[in-house]
């Protein structure tokens, strides 16, 4: 998708499936993981 | 295999064979599958002559959009269906069926909106009705969704080849089918209206008999019903309500599909007088399940943003607010989630059930088919 608007390098973060069927807290785990390469790649220091 | 075995089943040419390099189509046919412009299958390649005589089947212009999906920035034009439409094999004068077709999926809304690109893994299907389907050679009876016949083959393939390239939807990379469905390479039948008790599909949509049309549909999938078992028309429909609302298809509040009757089948409710309003009004009337048995596969409630049934107790539940109260729960929204047409030969008990992905009581998207230019 990336590629089609013309940022082929665009970075991106990825979450391991499964999704849809965790429960409440192993999605907050899933988000304490993926959080600090979100805010690594927003620019936050 | 022999020489002489190929002779034996009839597979040598005779002196009408064309005299062509061998050599030189397969570099052609190799060539087209390095560039990728595939579905996994050869493809006949295309010359700018050829193409002539698909574009001249339409008096719309070869840069005209037929199909946009603006999240992509890419457009189909008539030119790239037509491309498409000789890569995949059809005749030329089968393209008036691939741009109703189109038109179709333009006016039925998902494919413009990404559907062929979620990991649920549709697949296009079309049913043609009318004249053209004699004109061209379309099966509509025996074998009706199995291989053997150029029209429905290749019109079928040319909806998926051009989702392919046209739109850059393949797989692992814009098409994120999670597995996918054989449907993807070519899901075209015709209906059988000689065998048919009842009016043909598209003239439940204003269209003449007269009228040549395109039906066009997102579907996950193709489900076989054996029943010789019965002639009591109340059993029958119940079979097949048992089949339509499988829980495993059940991912919204309710659910949809087109039920492919065999004749003998529509026979059978033709028979005890019922009209084919009166089968879709008996299936919605029973396309029922207990709460207990949607909760007994987790499916008793509704997430709060996309609507699909999850468990009750998933953190994203809704409450029951927008599920009426009782222990049944209706999996068919109207008779009109049914579309049901008839197929096949006139020889058993069987019909098929194809997992339609809506609409889910809206009308289907019929396109009467515009003759070639005189």
């Amino acid at each position: 998708m990336a590629g089609v608007y013309g940022f082929p390098g665009f970075e991106f973060v990825t979450v391991p499936h499964p999704v849809a069927s965790l429960s409440e807290e192993q999605i907050r785990t899933r988000v304490a993981a993926a959080l600090p390469e979100v805010t690594r790649i927003l620019g936050v220091e | 295999m022999t020489a002489h075995a190929d002779a034996e089943q009839g597979l040598v040419g005779g002196a009408d064979a064309p005299q062509v390099d061998p050599d030189e189509v397969l570099r052609a046919i190799e060539y087209y599958a390095d560039k990728g412009w595939t579905d996994g299958l050869p493809v006949v390649p295309v010359t700018e002559s050829y193409l002539d005589r698909f574009l001249a089947q339409t008096e719309r212009d070869p840069s005209e959009v037929v199909l946009a999906m603006p999240h992509l920035n890419r457009e189909l034009t008539v030119r790239l269906a037509a491309i498409n439409a000789a890569l995949a094999g059809c005749r030329p004068e089968y393209f008036p069926v691939v741009l109703a077709a189109w038109e179709s999926f333009k006016n039925e809304g998902m494919v413009p909106r990404a559907i062929w690109q979620s990991t649920t893994g549709t697949a296009p299907f079309l049913i043609v009705n009318g004249p053209i389907r004699e004109a061209i050679g379309l099966n509509s009876k025996g074998n009706v969704f199995g291989s053997g016949f150029r029209a429905n083959a290749t019109i079928g393939r040319a909806i998926r080849l051009t989702a392919i390239n046209a739109f850059g939807l393949r797989p692992h990379l814009l098409d994120q089918a999670t597995q996918g469905t054989p449907a993807k390479y070519s899901l075209c039948i015709a209906e059988n209206e000689e065998d048919s008790p009842w009016s043909p599909l598209h003239t439940d949509f204003g269209l003449a008999p007269a009228d040549s049309a395109v039906t066009a549909m997102v579907v996950r999938g193709f489900m076989h019903i054996e029943a010789r078992h019965t002639t009591v028309p109340e059993q029958l429909a119940l079979d097949f309500v048992g089949s339509i609302c499988r829980t495993g298809v059940l991912v919204h509040a309710t659910t949809s599909a087109c039920l492919v009757l065999g004749p003998e089948h529509a026979h059978v409710f033709d028979r005890a007088g019922w009209t084919k309003s009166d089968l879709r009004q008996f299936l919605y009337e029973n396309a029922w399940m207990s709460r207990a048995q949607l909760a007994s596969v987790g499916k008793d409630a509704f997430s709060r943003r996309t609507q699909w049934r999850l468990p009750k107790d998933h953190p994203d539940a809704l409450a029951e607010e927008n599920e009426p109260e009782g222990d049944t729960v209706r999996l068919l929204n109207s008779p009109e989630a049914v579309v049901i047409v008839v197929a096949g030969a006139n020889n058993a008990g069987v019909s098929g059930i194809v997992e339609s992905f809506g609409p889910r009581g809206e009308p289907p998207a019929v396109t009467k088919i515009t003759p070639a230019p005189a």
